[in-house]
């Protein structure tokens, strides 16, 4: 899931940029800076969900782009408008499963969701609980807790959403050695354990 | 020079006689290594000319130190004693039912009951020939197998991406599994942040 990682970078830096993506046999591009993506509301949505299962991605940052016009959609409007209703196939379902499977012990921030009308914003409170209530979050944990199909996808575009907006962060070690009540797994090789195995394979298959 | 050690995986893909099992094998493997057909004989030559006596292997090369053992296995519940043997070192199951058949959905729930009570994998179910006249809905096959319907797909295994989207369904199930038992993988995120 590179597009997850290149689009948090690109908010997290808040420095113009450009996307470059292929969709089919067609490159597009989508431009942002610090007031946010570059479009009308609708076309910064649709363009966002082209990027998620682009093939191929590209980011160019620099301070000469060239945006085509002065509309702006704030990122977390543009990400919480490109997460509604917004559903996936088996293949993007083993791709976000195994990205989730990468992330670490994390920290959730707080953030108004609300007011850029995330759909989730229910399911990301309560994530958010989790997390204070635990002092850590496994987000493995949390998306395997999921009660159906429909919860998981709920779950994953929560993942989505705070993982590109920058909500989540890693614990960092100072803070873990302090949770001495919290079972975190110790790091070991990560090709030899199951989820590696299996991440692996999906990544294979995905590119048959 | 030391040399990494193979590792290798198996992924079965069972059920009924007629159901596709033989042609998803060879859609998802590199190179199919063994084929054990024959002309049928029995009331299975009116289903097909060809049938699998053995079973079908196939090898998926996923990188220099993993491969992906495929294995198709005979579509009858008399063979389900290997089982046993297929289920060591498996990431995992898929079944395949040819949907417009009375006969494949009860040989299916045969395998399937010796399934659930013997053997602990994450599995799929794959619903074919669909668009056959008379074909029973993924809601029916779930119903009468005890699923529920998320576990039940339809799938053209004619298609390769139909074979594709089955396989990384299941994947993605024991992915959840393994997660879910607390088997995280987190060594490898310093690039995400």
């Amino acid at each position: 899931m590179n597009s997850l990682v290149y689009l948090r970078r690109m908010i997290i830096n808040q420095k113009p940029a450009r996307i470059d993506y292929t969709v089919g046999n067609e490159t597009k591009s989508l431009y942002y800076e610090r007031a946010g993506f570059e479009g009308s509301h609708d076309e910064v949505a649709a363009k966002l969900r082209e990027i998620l299962e682009a093939k191929s991605i590209n980011v160019v940052t620099s301070d000469d782009l060239n945006p085509m016009s002065s509309k702006r959609v704030f990122a977390p409007q543009a990400i919480a408008s490109m997460l509604a209703g917004y559903t996936f196939n088996a293949e993007m379902r083993a791709a976000l499963l195994s990205f989730t499977m990468r992330l670490p012990p994390l920290v959730v921030r707080l953030y108004p969701m609300q007011r850029y009308a995330f759909q989730d914003n229910s399911a990301y409170m309560k994530m958010h609980m989790q997390y204070q209530h635990n002092g850590v979050l496994r987000m493995q944990a949390y998306i395997a807790q999921a009660e159906n199909t429909r919860d998981e996808i709920v779950r994953l575009r929560v993942m989505m959403a705070t993982y590109i907006l920058g909500l989540i962060a890693p614990l960092n070690a100072s803070t873990q050695s302090q949770l001495q009540t919290q079972k975190i797994q110790p790091r070991t090789d990560s090709k030899n354990k199951k989820p590696g195995i299996l991440a692996r394979i999906i990544k294979r298959i995905r590119g048959l | 020079m030391e040399t990494e050690e193979k590792q290798i995986v198996k992924l079965v893909i069972t059920g009924p006689v007629n159901a596709g099992k033989t042609t998803m094998v060879q859609n998802l493997s590199d190179s199919q290594l063994a084929a054990t057909d024959v002309a049928a004989t029995d009331d299975v030559s009116q289903l097909k000319a060809m049938t699998t006596v053995g079973l079908d292997f196939g090898i998926l090369k996923v990188d220099d130190s993993l491969e992906l053992h495929l294995f198709g296995t005979p579509g009858q519940s008399r063979f389900n004693f290997m089982w046993n043997i297929l289920s060591r070192g498996a990431i995992g199951a898929i079944f395949l039912v040819d949907s417009s058949s009375d006969e494949s959905l009860q040989e299916m729930k045969k395998m399937f009951e010796y399934f659930s009570e013997h053997v602990d994998l994450p599995m799929v179910v794959g619903a074919t020939k669909q668009d056959l006249p008379g074909a029973k809905s993924v809601e029916s096959i779930a119903a009468t197998l005890g699923l529920h319907t998320d576990l039940v797909l339809p799938v053209d295994a004619r298609e390769k991406e139909g074979s594709k989207m089955l396989a990384l369904t299941l994947l993605g199930n024991a992915l959840l599994a393994a997660q879910a038992e607390g088997d995280y993988d987190d060594s490898d995120y310093d690039e995400l942040f």
